[in-house]
């Protein structure tokens, strides 16, 4: 791992992973390429952690699975979001989003204000 | 895709059920190759990519592992869910069909409910008699409760008897010494007890000191008696209650300890509450334990009541045998010193045949249990089992009939496909079904029907119930004095039942004095002479009305019963001896009285020298076949009286 590679903020790959099902079914090596070229590089997943992560969300039944043909006519395993997942994603991300806000106005107070 | 996709994921997932393991591997080398591939793209060779695909993956192997737990685990937990679901339905559908035929639904549930409630109710009692032991006991198996074979002293017939004289269990436990530890208790009794003022009925039991300890009772509050306050001839009015009495007469107060209570007069201390659930070792409950020491027995023939062998009270023994002692060696010790200790005190009257027997707690399983007794138990669960047996038939026949006229609706669900096994699940649910539907008014009825059956065979309750009717027979009576002096409190009840029948418990009537009043009470009352023989005629020919009403408990002997006739004082005879004479000529009987008892089919006259034809009634001795008769009336054989 390069010195710049950013790890994963904990709890934010489970909003990745719905995001990229919001576009349709897809398989995880399709999800993981997609965040790592999405992300330019920036973001660094485990890939194997990527697929706890599929397993737990169907646990939780925001996403469905189901086994389908791939582009190259091999047996792959897609994912897709369900309902509740929706709801969650929506959930998900204005969270983060508030959380990244707040986040960057308090990494970005001029030292005067602080004090 | 999407409108397929529900039928598709059942499919797959009866395809897959058993696979999670290959499930997470191909998914994952679904990703590896994938990312080969694409390295090979970029210009790696085959192995570079495939190792770069797996480092920039993580620890396969672990994952796969990991994988195919977690696929494992929502594989069964789906399959659960399906399975509760499939009930579901089948539940629903048994439950239709049943809805369908309400007749026969109602007809096999009663059916159910007859059998079934009466079993229950039966084995309520029957557990209850030979099975629980009594609540609050330690160890109750290991407890031995005495019991004294001997001859009856009325017909000569083998009995067993739980019960001793006091003098008997003094004279046991003096022999036995190490090799058991012995505790006598009569058994509870009614009494007025007088808390702050008011008077209320409680169950009433003397015991000795180390009663509660050979029990193992624990004590709630306060403490027990000690050997001390229980020395005979010196006792300590002091009160054990049961949790119960602390409960509902005293509320449950704190403060119990050291309040008062009158019981024949006598002021009692209050100095422990026992166990919660305790209530003595007999069916019998008792409400309030006093030494045994301070039980009102008085003198007999100038022999304070607890040396006396023939004195009126009886008390229960119950023994546990040291490890290393077996049960015969103690009765074996017990039978010596019942026969030793009784030829001190006396050698002419001696209970020669008298054996004690060691037997376990429950009494009903004891050697006391009769034959009569033991025929009318097993033909209740006999009935009861059949009653069971024909309701099972009918049940039977009734679903065969069911399933005869279900065959087509059968016949087309198996073309449509249900497997046999969901099949037979339903039907069994159907039997279910109805098997709960009758367990409500079963479980009713076993509660209600057993307590009812238990009022009618148990003692605890039905004693309360009958010594309501035979106050006098039943009728702990403290108000009396021990030889036999009315103190004039007694309730009027008694008295008055006393008057009507005529007759004596055996107990009382083993007081001489005792049976002379009630009888003489009984003259005033009707006006008759004193003496005589219409005065006899009358008492006798209430036998007949009283003996079934007496006897009609199970429980209840008409041995216990002995009916009394009066007195004809020889006025040749010193005043000593005037009664001893009476009871000798009393018994002369008219034609009228013989024809009257052997209409009602019960033995007058005195025990050991009458016979149910009144062969014996003149005063002649019957010697034949009663070597036990001795007992009772030898106080006045021939060689005493003509002294």
């Amino acid at each position: 791992m390069k010195p710049t590679d950013t790890p994963l903020v904990h709890g934010t790959l489970d909003a990745l992973v719905l995001k990229t099902l919001t576009w349709g079914p897809r398989h995880g090596y399709a999800i993981a390429r997609w965040i790592k070229d999405s992300s330019d590089a920036t973001l660094v997943v485990e890939e194997r952690a990527l697929y706890f992560a599929l397993h737990r969300l169907e646990d939780y039944g925001w996403v469905e699975s189901e086994w389908g043909q791939s582009e190259n006519n091999r047996r792959a395993k897609y994912y897709r979001l369900t309902t509740a997942g929706r709801r969650q994603l929506k959930a998900e991300s204005e969270r983060l989003t508030s959380y990244s806000e707040t986040l960057i106005k308090l990494l970005a107070m001029p030292r005067e204000v602080a004090e | 895709m999407s409108a397929a996709w529900p039928g598709l994921r059942r499919v797959l997932r009866i395809a897959t059920r058993r696979s999670a393991e290959r499930d997470a591997d191909s998914e994952i080398d679904f990703h590896l190759e994938s990312r080969t591939r694409a390295l090979m793209t970029l210009g790696h060779d085959a192995t570079e990519a495939r190792a770069m695909a797996e480092r920039e993956f993580g620890d396969v192997a672990e994952t796969r592992l990991m994988l195919t737990g977690v696929v494992r685990r929502r594989q069964q937990r789906v399959h659960r869910a399906d399975w509760w679901e499939a009930l579901g339905q089948d539940l629903t559908v048994a439950a239709r069909a049943l809805r369908r035929t309400p007749g026969m639904t109602a007809m096999i549930v009663a059916l159910l409910v007859l059998g079934v409630g009466a079993n229950a109710a039966t084995f309520a009692v029957a557990d209850e008699l030979f099975l629980r032991a009594p609540a609050g006991v330690t160890d109750p198996s290991t407890l031995t409760r005495l019991y004294l074979r001997t001859n009856d002293w009325w017909d000569g017939a083998k009995v067993a008897r739980p019960t001793f004289e006091y003098a008997a269990y003094e004279a046991i436990k003096s022999a036995v010494g190490e090799h058991a530890s012995l505790a006598a208790y009569m058994p509870p009794d009614s009494a007025d007890v007088t808390i702050a003022g008011t008077t209320r009925t409680l169950r009433v039991s003397y015991a000795t000191a180390n009663y509660f300890p050979l029990l193992g009772v624990r004590v709630a509050l306060g403490r027990a008696f000690t050997a001390d306050e229980n020395r005979m001839g010196a006792g300590s009015p002091v009160a054990v209650i049961s949790w119960a009495t602390w409960q509902s007469v005293f509320g449950g107060e704190s403060t119990v300890l050291g309040k008062r209570l009158s019981v024949a007069g006598e002021l009692y201390t209050v100095i422990g509450v026992t166990a919660e659930g305790f209530s003595g070792p007999d069916l019998d409950r008792t409400e309030l334990w006093l030494p045994i020491a301070t039980y009102p027995g008085g003198t007999v023939w100038n022999t304070p009541w607890y040396q006396f062998w023939y004195a009126d009270a009886f008390v229960r023994v119950l023994a546990r045998v040291a490890p290393n002692v077996t049960r015969p060696t103690l009765t074996a010790i017990a039978s010596t010193a019942y026969h030793s200790g009784q030829l001190e005190q006396d050698s002419g009257n001696r209970d020669t045949v008298g054996t004690v027997l060691g037997g376990p707690l429950l009494e009903a399983r004891g050697p006391t249990m009769s034959a009569a007794e033991g025929a009318i138990t097993s033909r209740l669960v006999g009935v009861t089992i059949v009653v069971l047996l024909v309701a099972c038939a009918n049940v039977a026949n009734l679903l065969l009939l069911r399933g005869l006229r279900r065959r087509r609706d059968v016949a087309i669900r198996l073309t449509l496909g249900i497997s046999p096994g969901r099949l037979i699940r339903q039907f069994l649910l159907e039997s279910f079904l109805l098997a709960g539907l009758a367990s409500v008014p079963v479980i009713v009825i076993a509660t209600w029907g057993g307590e009812l059956l238990r009022t009618m065979v148990l003692p605890s309750n039905a004693l309360e119930r009958r010594s309501a009717q035979l106050a006098s027979d039943r009728r702990f009576d403290c108000s009396r004095a021990p030889d036999g002096r009315d103190r004039g409190n007694r309730s009027s009840a008694a008295r008055a039942s006393n008057r009507s029948c005529g007759c004596v418990h055996q107990r009382r009537a083993r007081r001489k004095r005792g049976l002379f009043r009630a009888t003489r009470r009984f003259a005033r009352r009707t006006g008759g002479p004193l003496s005589g023989p219409p005065c006899r005629c009358r008492i006798l020919r209430l036998q007949p009305a009283i003996g079934p009403k007496h006897r009609c408990g199970l429980r209840h002997r008409s041995y216990r019963l002995w009916y009394g006739s009066l007195p004809q004082p020889n006025r040749s005879l010193p005043p000593s001896r005037q009664r001893d004479a009476g009871d000798r000529t009393r018994c002369r009987a008219s034609r009228s009285v013989v024809a009257t008892a052997q209409r009602s089919a019960l033995r007058i006259g005195r025990p050991g020298q009458c016979r149910a034809d009144g062969s014996g009634m003149d005063g002649a001795r019957v010697s034949a076949g009663r070597p036990f008769g001795q007992r009772w009336n030898g106080r006045h054989n021939d060689a005493d009286f003509q002294r």
